[in-house]
C-alpha cells in the first residue's frame, strides 16, 4: 500500500503541475493594458447618475422649501403712516336726508384727507432747455480764450469823452461811490 | 529564508510603486509583473482560457478601481493574487460549469500533450488522466480544493497561499496533505479498476 502511494506521488505531481500550467493567448498583456487605458463606461454612467441624483435632490429641496413657505403665516401688514388730516370747517353733512327731510342736522365737519402722493422713484432730472443745449454746444466747440474774450466784451465799457476837461472827469472814487 | 526573499521582492516592488506617478502607471507595472500569475490562478479555478483571461482583466480593473489604496499595499504580488483569486471565485459561483466549456478545452489539452512528443496511447492516457484529475479536484471539499488549486500555480508557495487565503501557513500545509491523500486514494482506485 505504501509502495503504491509512493508510485502515485510522481504521477500526481506531474498531473498537478500540468493542471494550471496554461499560457494565455498571444497579446494577452497588450489587451490588458488596452483595457486599463480605455475610458470606462461605468465611470461615465456614474457621473450621469450622480448628476441625476443631484438634480432630483435639488428639486426635492425646492419643493419642500416652497411647501413650507406656503404654510407660513402671511407677513404682518405694515400700515402706512396716515397722511395729515385737515378739517374743513363748515362742511355740512346731511344724514339720512331722504327719510327725515325735516331733521336736517348739521353734523360735525367732514374730514377731508389730503393724501400726499408719495414718490417712490427719485425724479429724473429735468431735461435741458433749447437755450441751455445751444449754450453747451457753443461752449464745447469754442476755445476757452475766445469764450473769455466774448465775456469781456459783454462788460459795460466806460466811454470817456475826450472833449471833457481832465478836471471834470470823475475820479475813480466818485465812479464807484454808491452815494 | 524564503520569507525573507519574499519580503525583499515585496520591497523592490514597493519601490516601483513609489516611482509610479499615476495609478494607471502603477497598475501597468503590476500587469507587466504579475499578469501571468493572475491568469494562471484564474485558470486553475475556471479551467477555461477565455474565462481566465476575462477574470484576469477584471482583476486588474478592480485594482485600478481601488487606486487610492495602492500605496498601502505591503506585498503587491500576493495582493494581485488575492484579487485574482476572489475574482475567479466570483465568476465560478456566478456561472455553472458546463460541458461546453470542457469540450472547448479538449483541443488545448491535446495540444499540450502533443507538444511533449508522447506516443499516441500515452497522449490519450494523459488526456484522460488530466480530465480525471480535474473531476477529482472539483469533487473535493471547498476547504481542501481552494489551497490545492492555488498550489498548482507554480509561482505561489505555501506562505503566499496562506496570505492569499488569510489562514495560517500550517493550515495550508495540512489541507494540502489531506487533499493529496484523497486524490491519491481516488486515483489508485481508478487505476486498479482500469488495470484490474
Amino acid at each position: 500500500m505504501a509502495d503504491q502511494e509512493k508510485q502515485l506521488d510522481p504521477l500526481l505531481d506531474s498531473l498537478l503541475a500540468n493542471y494550471a500550467d496554461a499560457e494565455p493567448r498571444p497579446g494577452f498583456e497588450t489587451r490588458l493594458l488596452a483595457a486599463l487605458r480605455e475610458p470606462k463606461p461605468g465611470l461615465r454612467f456614474g457621473w450621469l447618475w450622480a448628476g441625476a441624483a443631484t438634480m432630483v435632490t435639488a428639486a426635492a429641496v425646492f419643493a419642500v422649501y416652497n411647501s413650507r413657505l406656503a404654510e407660513l403665516p402671511p407677513p404682518p401688514r405694515i400700515e402706512a403712516a396716515r397722511p395729515p388730516v385737515f378739517s374743513l370747517p363748515g362742511t355740512v353733512v346731511v344724514r339720512d336726508a331722504t327719510r327725515h327731510p325735516e331733521k336736517l342736522q348739521i353734523g360735525p365737519p367732514a374730514l377731508v384727507s389730503v393724501a400726499g402722493v408719495r414718490q417712490e422713484v427719485f425724479p429724473s432730472p429735468i431735461p435741458l432747455s433749447e437755450q441751455e443745449r445751444l449754450l453747451l454746444r457753443y461752449l464745447a466747440g469754442t476755445p476757452r480764450d475766445e469764450v473769455a474774450s466774448h465775456a469781456r466784451e459783454d462788460e459795460p465799457v466806460e466811454k470817456t469823452d475826450p472833449a471833457r476837461p481832465e478836471s471834470q472827469r470823475p475820479n475813480s472814487a466818485e465812479v464807484f461811490s454808491t452815494r | 529564508m524564503a520569507a525573507q526573499a519574499v519580503t525583499g521582492e515585496a520591497i523592490l516592488e514597493n519601490v516601483q510603486v513609489i516611482r509610479a506617478e499615476t495609478p494607471v502607471q502603477f497598475v501597468e507595472a503590476l500587469v507587466a509583473e504579475h499578469s501571468l500569475t493572475a491568469f494562471r490562478i484564474a485558470y486553475s479555478i475556471l479551467r477555461n482560457h477565455h474565462d481566465a483571461e476575462d477574470a484576469a482583466q477584471e482583476c486588474f480593473l478592480r485594482i485600478l478601481k481601488h487606486a487610492k489604496r495602492l500605496r498601502q499595499v505591503r506585498n503587491p504580488k500576493t495582493w494581485v493574487a488575492r484579487v485574482a483569486w476572489t475574482t475567479a471565485l466570483d465568476r465560478r459561483s456566478s456561472r455553472a460549469r458546463t460541458a461546453v466549456n470542457e469540450a472547448v478545452e479538449e483541443p488545448l489539452v491535446l495540444a499540450q500533450i502533443a507538444d511533449k512528443n508522447l506516443a499516441a496511447d500515452e497522449q490519450l492516457a494523459g488526456k484522460q488522466l488530466q480530465g480525471l484529475l480535474a473531476q477529482m479536484i472539483a469533487a473535493l471539499p471547498e476547504d481542501l480544493r481552494q489551497p490545492l488549486e492555488l498550489s498548482t500555480v507554480q509561482e505561489l508557495n505555501s506562505a503566499e497561499i496562506a496570505e492569499i487565503m488569510n489562514i495560517p501557513e500550517g493550515s495550508v500545509r495540512t489541507r494540502l496533505m489531506r487533499a493529496r491523500k484523497l486524490l491519491k486514494e481516488k486515483l489508485s482506485a481508478v487505476l486498479e479498476t482500469k488495470h484490474g
